[in-house]
C-alpha cells in the first residue's frame, strides 16, 4: 500500500518534471536565438554559436538591412560627408574614405557580435523600459491605493449602494477590453485631451476592476470592526484610521493585487500602441514595432523579446512565493 | 466625570426593535453595571452611548448635552472592547499613546503620560512589545491604559474580562474597582456575569429583552427583586419558584396552597393575587422537624449535591416541584419513610403575580424581605 | 413646532432639550457626513470607473448610427442602422465572417486547452506531495510573465518556415522539413491556442487548484470507500464540486478568446498577416487604421463600433449569466 502510494507520487512528479522541462524549452531557445546571428537563422543551434567576425567584404547596404547598422551615425563617428554608395563593401569604404580598415573593424565588431542587443538598445529600449516601469509602477501603486480606499468605503456593505457599487465593479470582469476600447479612446483623447501621455494609460489601469475591489473589500471586511471603532473612541477621524491602522495592515491584499496585476500592466500592448507615439512606446509596443519594422533581423527581434521579459522575470523570481500564494488566494476568491 | 441620561431610547436593526424605550440616568462618578442575559441589548445600549450605533428614537445626553448625532470621536468616551481591539502592528507604547497622538499632544507630554499610565498598570516592562506577544491579562491592561490616557468623561466596558481565566478575572475585577475609585470616574460596565456585577457595581441595571427590569444597588437587587425575571436571573443557583394553586388572604396571615395541595401559612398579609412563590436556596431548609413555616414533603428525592468547598447545594424533587437548598449538614441522613419537612424563612419569601411582578406585603408587616428580625 | 429650546431640570443638573427640528437636522447632518466620508473613499476610483467605462459608451454609442469614418472625421451624417446591416452585406460580409470564424474557432480550441493544460496540471498538483511542488508551480506559472506580443514572436521563432527553431530541430533529427508553418490559418486557429494554453497554464492551474482545494476531503474519501476508481472520482466527485471554478474559467476563456489581440500583433496581425486577423484586429483596424496608417482602410469607425456591439453584446450577456450562475452555486 505504502509502496504503491510512493510509486504513484513518483510518477506524478516525473510527469510534472517532464512538463516543466518542456515548458522551459521556449525560454531556452529564446536565449539561444537572441545570440544567433540573423544570417545563421537557417541553422539549428543547441548552444549559442560562435560570435561572428566582421566581414570586410560585406556590403554596407546588406549590413544596414540585415544588421540594422545606422549609417548616419557611422558617418558622423568617422567624420564622413556626402553620399555613400550602399553597394560598397567595408573594405572599399575604408579605402575610398581613407579610414584605417582595422579601426573600422574594431568599431563595428561589438555591433556585429552582439547585433541583437545593440539594435534593441540603440532603438530606444532603455527609454521604453523606463516608460514601462513608470506606467506599471504607478498603476500598481495608485491603483492599489485607490483600491484600498474603495475597499474601506465598501467593506461590510453598510448601505445598499455599497453593494451596488461593488457589483458594478465585478461587471468589469465580463467586459472585453476590445469592446470598450473605441469609446475609451474617444473619451481619453477627445474629452480629456490626453494624447501621447503615459497618464492616459495609468488612468485606464487604475480605474478599478473586479480583482482589486474583490480583494481589498474582502480583506478589509475581515479586519475586526472594533479596530475602526477603537480609533473613533480614541478620538481619531476616519483618515486617522485609514492612515495609521488600515494601510499598515494592507500588506497581504496589496501583494495579491500587485502580483496579479503587475504582469498584466507590464505586458499591456493595446493601450501603449494606442495612446503613445512610437518614441514613447512601452515595452510590448516597442517589441511589436521591432517585430514589424525589423522583421528581417531575427536576432534583434528575439533579443527585444528577451530583454523586455527579463525585468519582470527578475521580479517574479524574487517574489515567486508571493506570486504563487496570490494566484491561489485570487483563485479561491474568484 | 459625567452623567449619562437616556430618554425613551429605542434601537432597531432593520425592522426588529432590540431596545424598547430605555429611560435611565447613569450617575457621575459611579460604576454602573448593565447586567442581563445574552442578546438582551446591553452592548447595543453601550454602543449607543459611545456613538458606534445610531439611535433609532429617543435622546441620549452626556452632561446635559444632546449627543445622538455627535461623532463617536467627539463624545469624550473611552471604550474597552471584549477583544481589546489593540492595534496589532503597534507596540504597547504606541497603542497607549494613540489617543494622545490623535489629540495632537506634543511628544514630551505623550511620553510622560504614557509612562505614568504604564506605571499605574504595571506595564513598564512591556512598552516595546507587540500585542501578539502579550498574555490576555496584559492585553487587557493595555486596553485599559489606552482608555484612561485621555481622561475620558465616561469609560465604557463591554465584557472586558470574559476572555480571561477565572483567577485573572477576579484580579482584574479588583483592579478596575480600584482604578474607578482612584480616578473617581464614571464607568459603564457590561456583563452577563452576575458575580462581576455584584462585586463591581455601585448600581446594577438588570436588562432583559431590550427593556430595563430593575435598577438598584447590587444587594438591593438581590434581596428585593421587583419582578420574577430579576429574582430568577440574579443569584446562583437561581431562586426556587413554586407554583401557587390558591391563596387565602387573611388579615394577619396568608394561606398558600401549593400544587400538591400542601398548605403553607405565612404570618403576614399579602395584597394581590400571588401566582408564584419564590424563595432562595439559603432561605429554605429540609429537615426532620417542622419549623414555624413548614410543609411536609412526602415523597421526596435527592437528585444530587453540589459541593463548592465553602458551601454545598442539594437538589430535591418534592411533591410541589423542585427545590434547591443551601447546606448539606443537617439533613444528610434523613432516613427514608420518616416524615420530612421543607422549612421556609417567612421573611424572605417573595410572591409574584400572573405578570411576574412582585407582590407587596400588606401593612403591619414591618419586615422587608431580607431584613432579619 | 416651536424652535426655541426647552430647559428641563434634572436634579441638580440642567439639560437643554433640543426641539424636534433641531434633532432632525442633527440626524440629517450626521447621515450626510457619513455619506460624504464614504464618498471621499469610494468616489475617486468610481468616478474614473464610470467615466472611463460607462460614459464612453453613452458618448460613443450614437456613432454607430452615423457614417463617421475615423476619430478626426467632422463631417458626420446619421445613417440609421446601415452600419450594422453592412456587416452582413458585401463587401464587409466576407471579412467579418472570416474573422468571426477564426475568432470562434480559436476560442473553442483555446477552451479545450484550458482543460488540457490547467485542469490536468491542477489534478497532478493536487495529488502530488513533494518538496518540489513549489518549484513546479514556479516554472509552470513562469510563461504567464511573457507578454502577448512575446508569445506571438515566440511562435515565429519556433515555427517559421526554414528558420523556426522547432522546424530546424525536427530537420536536424531527420524527421522532416518545415513540419510547422507559422503563416496560415491553421497556425493562428490551432497552433496559437496551444502556445496560449502554455502561457496561461499556471494561471488556470491556480484557478482549478483553488476549486480542488475547496472540496471537502470526506467526499473524496467516501467515494474511495465505495470503490470508485480515479476517473470516476474525477467525473462524479471532483468536477461537480468544482463547478464555480469551471464557470469562472469558462468566462475567462470566453472573454479572453474573443478579445485576444496582443498575440496576434506578435504574429503580424497588424502587419499584413491576414490569417491572424481576428475580431479584435478588425475592430482595431476599423477604428484606428487611418490615424495610424495601416494600409488601405477596410471600413469606417462606425462599422468598428458596430462590430464590437454585434459580437460582444451577446457575449457579455452570456458571461453575465454565467457569472450569476457561479454566484448562486457558491452559496450551496
Ligand atoms: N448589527 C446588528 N444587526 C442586527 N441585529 C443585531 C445587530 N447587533 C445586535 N443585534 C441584535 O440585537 C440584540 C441585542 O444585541 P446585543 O449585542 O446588544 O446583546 P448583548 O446583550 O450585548 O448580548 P451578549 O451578552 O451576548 O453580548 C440581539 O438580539 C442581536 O441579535
Ligand atoms: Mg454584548
Amino acid at each position: 500500500m505504502e509502496r504503491k502510494k510512493r510509486l504513484k507520487n513518483l510518477s506524478i512528479a516525473a510527469i510534472l518534471a517532464f512538463y516543466c522541462a518542456i515548458s522551459l524549452v521556449p525560454f531556452y531557445f529564446l536565449v539561444i536565438r537572441s545570440f544567433t546571428p540573423t544570417l545563421k537563422s537557417g541553422e539549428f543551434y543547441f548552444w549559442i554559436p560562435e560570435r561572428p567576425e566582421v566581414q570586410m567584404n560585406a556590403r554596407l547596404g546588406n549590413l544596414a538591412s540585415v544588421n540594422n547598422i545606422d549609417i548616419t551615425k557611422l558617418k558622423k563617428d568617422f567624420g564622413l560627408k556626402g553620399y555613400i554608395d550602399p553597394r560598397l563593401t567595408l573594405q572599399q569604404l575604408a579605402e575610398r574614405q581613407g579610414i584605417d580598415a582595422g579601426e573600422l573593424e574594431e568599431y563595428l565588431r561589438p555591433f556585429i557580435q552582439y547585433n541583437g542587443i545593440f539594435v534593441v538598445l540603440s532603438n530606444g529600449f532603455l527609454k521604453s523600459l523606463w516608460g514601462t516601469i513608470v506606467v506599471a509602477g504607478s498603476s500598481v501603486a495608485i491603483g492599489g491605493f485607490l483600491g484600498i480606499m474603495t475597499g474601506t468605503a465598501l467593506a461590510g456593505f453598510r448601505r445598499p449602494w455599497h453593494l451596488f457599487v461593488y457589483n458594478s465593479y465585478l461587471l468589469n470582469m465580463i467586459v472585453p477590453p476590445m469592446m470598450v476600447i473605441l469609446p475609451q479612446y474617444f473619451i481619453v483623447t477627445q474629452f480629456l485631451g490626453l494624447q501621447d501621455s503615459y497618464f492616459a494609460i495609468v488612468l485606464l489601469h487604475i480605474k478599478g476592476g473586479a480583482l482589486s475591489t474583490m480583494v481589498f473589500t474582502t480583506y478589509i471586511a475581515a479586519i475586526p470592526k472594533s479596530l475602526r471603532e477603537s480609533v473613533a473612541m480614541d478620538g481619531g477621524k476616519h483618515y486617522h484610521y485609514f492612515w495609521y491602522i488600515l494601510l499598515p495592515l494592507m500588506g497581504t491584499p496589496f501583494a495579491i493585487f500587485a502580483s496579479i496585476m503587475m504582469p498584466l500592466f507590464w505586458n499591456d500592448l493595446l493601450l501603449g500602441l494606442l495612446f503613445l507615439s512610437p518614441e514613447k512606446y512601452t515595452l510590448p509596443a516597442f517589441v511589436a514595432t521591432l517585430g514589424g519594422a525589423y522583421g528581417r533581423n531575427f536576432e534583434a527581434v528575439f533579443s527585444g523579446v528577451l530583454m523586455s521579459l527579463i525585468p519582470i522575470l527578475v521580479v517574479y523570481f524574487i517574489f515567486q512565493k508571493l506570486f504563487i500564494r496570490s494566484a491561489m488566494a485570487g483563485a479561491v476568491k474568484g | 466625570m459625567a452623567q449619562v441620561s437616556f430618554n425613551k431610547v429605542r434601537k432597531s436593526f432593520g425592522r426588529t426593535e432590540v431596545v424598547h424605550g430605555i429611560d435611565l440616568e447613569i450617575n457621575s462618578g459611579e460604576l454602573t453595571v448593565l447586567l442581563g442575559p445574552s442578546g438582551c441589548g446591553k452592548s447595543t445600549l453601550l454602543r449607543m452611548i459611545a456613538g458606534l450605533e445610531d439611535v433609532t428614537d429617543g435622546d441620549i445626553y452626556i452632561d446635559g448635552e444632546y449627543i445622538n448625532d455627535t461623532d463617536a470621536s467627539q463624545r469624550g468616551c473611552a471604550m474597552v472592547f471584549q477583544n481589546y481591539a489593540l492595534y496589532p502592528h503597534q507596540t504597547v507604547y504606541k497603542n497607549i499613546a494613540f489617543p494622545l497622538k490623535m489629540a495632537g499632544k506634543d511628544k514630551a507630554t505623550i511620553d510622560r503620560k504614557v509612562r505614568e499610565a504604564a506605571r499605574i498598570l504595571q506595564l513598564d516592562e512591556l512598552l516595546d512589545r507587540l500585542p501578539r506577544d502579550l498574555s490576555g491579562g496584559q492585553r487587557q491592561r493595555v486596553a485599559m491604559g489606552r482608555a484612561m490616557i485621555r481622561q475620558p468623561k465616561v469609560y465604557l466596558f463591554d465584557e472586558p474580562l470574559s476572555n480571561l481565566d477565572a483567577e485573572l478575572r477576579g484580579k482584574m475585577r479588583l483592579e478596575i474597582a480600584r482604578l474607578q475609585r482612584k480616578l473617581n470616574a464614571t464607568m459603564v460596565f457590561v456583563t452577563h456575569d452576575q458575580v462581576e456585577a455584584m462585586t463591581l457595581a455601585d448600581r446594577v441595571v438588570v436588562m432583559h429583552d431590550g427593556i430595563i427590569e430593575q435598577v438598584g444597588a447590587p444587594l438591593a437587587v438581590y434581596q428585593r427583586p421587583t419582578n420574577r425575571f430579576v429574582a430568577g436571573f440574579v443569584g446562583t443557583p437561581a431562586m426556587n419558584f413554586l407554583a401557587v394553586e390558591r391563596a387565602e388572604l387573611g388579615n394577619e396571615s396568608t394561606k398558600i396552597i401549593l400544587t400538591g395541595g400542601e398548605l403553607l401559612t405565612l404570618p403576614y398579609k399579602v395584597v394581590g393575587e400571588p401566582k408564584v412563590l419564590g424563595v432562595r436556596p439559603e432561605h429554605v431548609r429540609i429537615g426532620a422537624h417542622a419549623g414555624a413555616v413548614a410543609v411536609r414533603i412526602d415523597p421526596f428525592e435527592l437528585l444530587g449535591t453540589e459541593h463548592l468547598g465553602d458551601r454545598s447545594y442539594r437538589y430535591f424533587t418534592v411533591p410541589f416541584g423542585e427545590l434547591t437548598v443551601l447546606g448539606a449538614d443537617n439533613d444528610a441522613a434523613l432516613p427514608r419513610g420518616t416524615p420530612a419537612f421543607a422549612d421556609f424563612d417567612a421573611d424572605n419569601v417573595h410572591f409574584f403575580d400572573h405578570a411576574g411582578k412582585v407582590i407587596q406585603r400588606g401593612q403591619g408587616q414591618s419586615a422587608i424581605a431580607g431584613e432579619r428580625t | 413646532m416651536p424652535t426655541q429650546q426647552v430647559v428641563q431640570d434634572v436634579g441638580e443638573g440642567r439639560r437643554l432639550l433640543p426641539s424636534a427640528r433641531t434633532k432632525k437636522r442633527a440626524k440629517r447632518s450626521r447621515l450626510f457626513r457619513e455619506f460624504l466620508v464614504d464618498l471621499l473613499y469610494a468616489g475617486p476610483q468610481y468616478a474614473l470607473y464610470i467615466g472611463l467605462l460607462v460614459v464612453p459608451f453613452v458618448v460613443a454609442l450614437p456613432i454607430v448610427f452615423t457614417d463617421q469614418i475615423d476619430f478626426l472625421d467632422r463631417d458626420i451624417d446619421v445613417v440609421g442602422m446601415r452600419n450594422i446591416v453592412s456587416l452582413f452585406q458585401e463587401p464587409m460580409r466576407d471579412i467579418f465572417f472570416a474573422t468571426l470564424r477564426r475568432t470562434a474557432l480559436f476560442t473553442l480550441v483555446n477552451y479545450i486547452m484550458v482543460f488540457a493544460f490547467g485542469f490536468l496540471l491542477a489534478l497532478a498538483m493536487y495529488e502530488l506531495s513533494s518538496k518540489f511542488k513549489g518549484a513546479f508551480f514556479t516554472i509552470i506559472y513562469m510563461p504567464w510573465m511573457v507578454s502577448g506580443v512575446g508569445i506571438g514572436l515566440l511562435m515565429i521563432m519556433l515555427f517559421t518556415r526554414d528558420t523556426g527553431t522547432a522546424n530546424l530541430a525536427i530537420q536536424a533529427l531527420g524527421l522532416g522539413k518545415n513540419t510547422f508553418d507559422v503563416r496560415g490559418e491553421a497556425a493562428s486557429v490551432f497552433g496559437l491556442p496551444v502556445i496560449y494554453g502554455w502561457k496561461t497554464a499556471g494561471f488556470n492551474m491556480a484557478l482549478f487548484l483553488g476549486g480542488l482545494l475547496s472540496i471537502p476531503r470526506e467526499t473524496i474519501e467516501s467515494a474511495k470507500m465505495d470503490g470508485a476508481n480515479y476517473v470516476k472520482r474525477v467525473a462524479y466527485v471532483y468536477i461537480p464540486q468544482m463547478r464555480p471554478s469551471i464557470i469562472i474559467a469558462t468566462i475567462f476563456a470566453l472573454i479572453g478568446g474573443f478579445g485576444i489581440f496582443d498575440e496576434l500583433v506578435g504574429l503580424g496581425g497588424l502587419a499584413g498577416n491576414t490569417d491572424a486577423r481576428f475580431l479584435s484586429i478588425l475592430i482595431y483596424e476599423l477604428g484606428f487604421a487611418t490615424s495610424q496608417n495601416f494600409g488601405a482602410k477596410t471600413g469606417t469607425l462606425a462599422q468598428g463600433i458596430a462590430v464590437s456591439l454585434v459580437v460582444f453584446l451577446p457575449l457579455v450577456s452570456v458571461a453575465f449569466y454565467l457569472n450569476k450562475l457561479q454566484k448562486k452555486m457558491q452559496y450551496h
